[in-house]
């Protein structure tokens, strides 16, 4: 009697055992495993540049000279967030404004240095202030002036192709951001009649 | 053996981001826009003149007639390159040398056919020009036996020209003579006319 419940018992047993073994495999598929990506999205800085394209100065000599000048404003736009450097340079390696065989030299002045204007000869200027363009002897402020005789604004000879001149330097994203650039002449009646031309060119850079 | 593999994947996915990176960032540094102005400055044409203002003649009349003469300098500066013109014309519509009631009448010579004085009679003539000829010209004070050519003053709705030039001058001179012709039946006394120069830019 006793045996044969002993041999019961150790078949429940088994049965039991045999149970755990079963239900043993489905606890171990639980786990798990995981695994991330990176999104990068580079944006490119972009930058635009414009100009009024033509600046017109009228000059009526008189025998001991006049200044004559006009503004352009150069327009810049950037994404870049470290801003943006501006440069002026003329288009070719010859700096005078010529009409025909008459010219008119590119002043001595320089940014730093900038002079009154000698009869026969052109430059620019920019305001003194202006946004990180570095040292610089400009005036504060500059005005159009039409046939003046007296004047004692202070411009720079605009530089060869080869050797731009930094005129402004940000430090942020810019929208239409303007910077006002002032070209001037002095004539005295020695100085031929006619249209003299030269192209200047601006150059903006991302930093 | 996975799991490495996807080690390996995720490690060589990070250095494509790197890669990427960097070049993006080279593009950036170099992104420049340029634009041209041209520069416009218009001289406008000038000119000038100026003349001594004053011309002295001196004259002793004969009984048949005696010729004095002196001269003017025009001077004219212009920065045009197409040059200028210059025309004289008396000032007004009287064209004699007046003093008083008493008067010197214009010749009548022309720029083209200038002739020599007659008595009472004035005149212009310039070097080089016309039918006055190339031949130097000096003064001549009380020449009785003048054969020098002349011409007669315009009014001054009709001036003559005198000179045309095809480039800028600067102090570019004309020298203008005038002289009269007077014998002794013209009263004494300081005749005087006065005579304009304009010169324009061609």
């Amino acid at each position: 009697m006793k045996s044969k419940l002993k041999q019961r018992i150790g078949a429940v047993a088994t049965g039991v055992a045999l149970l755990g073994v079963i239900v043993s495999p489905v606890i171990a598929s639980a786990a798990s495993q995981s695994a991330s990506t990176t999104i990068n999205a580079d944006v490119a800085s972009v930058i635009s540049i414009s100009t009024g394209t033509t600046v017109n100065i009228a000059l009526t000599p008189t025998p001991g000279g006049v200044v004559s000048s006009a503004s352009d404003i150069v327009s810049v736009s950037t994404n870049n967030t470290p801003g943006y450097t501006l440069n002026i340079a003329d288009s070719d390696a010859t700096t005078t404004l010529t009409s025909g065989s008459n010219t008119f030299t590119a002043a001595s002045g320089t940014k730093v240095a900038p002079i009154a204007l000698t009869n026969g000869t052109w430059g620019f200027a920019v305001a003194t202030a202006t946004t990180g363009i570095g040292t610089n002897g400009f005036d504060a402020s500059y005005s159009a002036e039409t046939n003046a005789g007296s004047s004692t604004s202070k411009w720079a000879g605009i530089p060869a192709s080869g050797s731009p001149m930094l005129l402004k330097s940000t430090t942020g994203t810019a929208t239409s951001d303007t910077t006002t650039v002032w070209y001037a002449a002095r004539a005295s009646t020695s100085q031929a009649n006619g249209t003299y031309t030269d192209t200047v060119t601006y150059t903006a850079t991302t930093k | 053996m996975g799991v490495w593999r996807k080690r390996g994947l995720l490690v060589s996915g990070s250095l494509s981001s790197l890669v990427l990176t960097f070049a993006s960032a080279a593009v950036v540094s170099g992104a420049s826009s340029s634009g041209n102005t041209t520069i416009t400055v218009t001289i406008a044409d000038v000119i000038s003149v100026s003349t001594p203002s004053t011309v002295s003649i001196s004259l002793t009349p004969t009984t048949g007639g005696a010729v004095s003469s002196a001269s003017d300098t025009v001077t004219v500066s212009t920065n045009n390159t197409t040059g200028y013109t210059l025309t004289l014309a008396d000032a007004d519509a009287t064209t004699t040398l007046a003093s008083g009631s008493n008067t010197f009448t214009a010749h009548t010579g022309t720029q083209t056919t200038p002739t020599a004085l007659a008595n009472a009679r004035w005149g212009y003539r310039v070097v080089g020009l016309g039918g006055f000829g190339a031949t130097a010209y000096s003064a001549e004070t009380n020449n009785n036996s003048s054969t020098s050519t002349w011409a007669g003053m315009p009014a001054n709705a009709s001036p003559n020209t005198i000179k045309t030039t095809a480039t800028t001058a600067t102090n570019d001179t004309t020298t203008v003579w005038y002289g009269v012709r007077a014998n002794t039946s013209q009263p004494g006394g300081a005749y005087t006319g006065t005579i304009t120069y304009t010169a324009v830019t061609n």
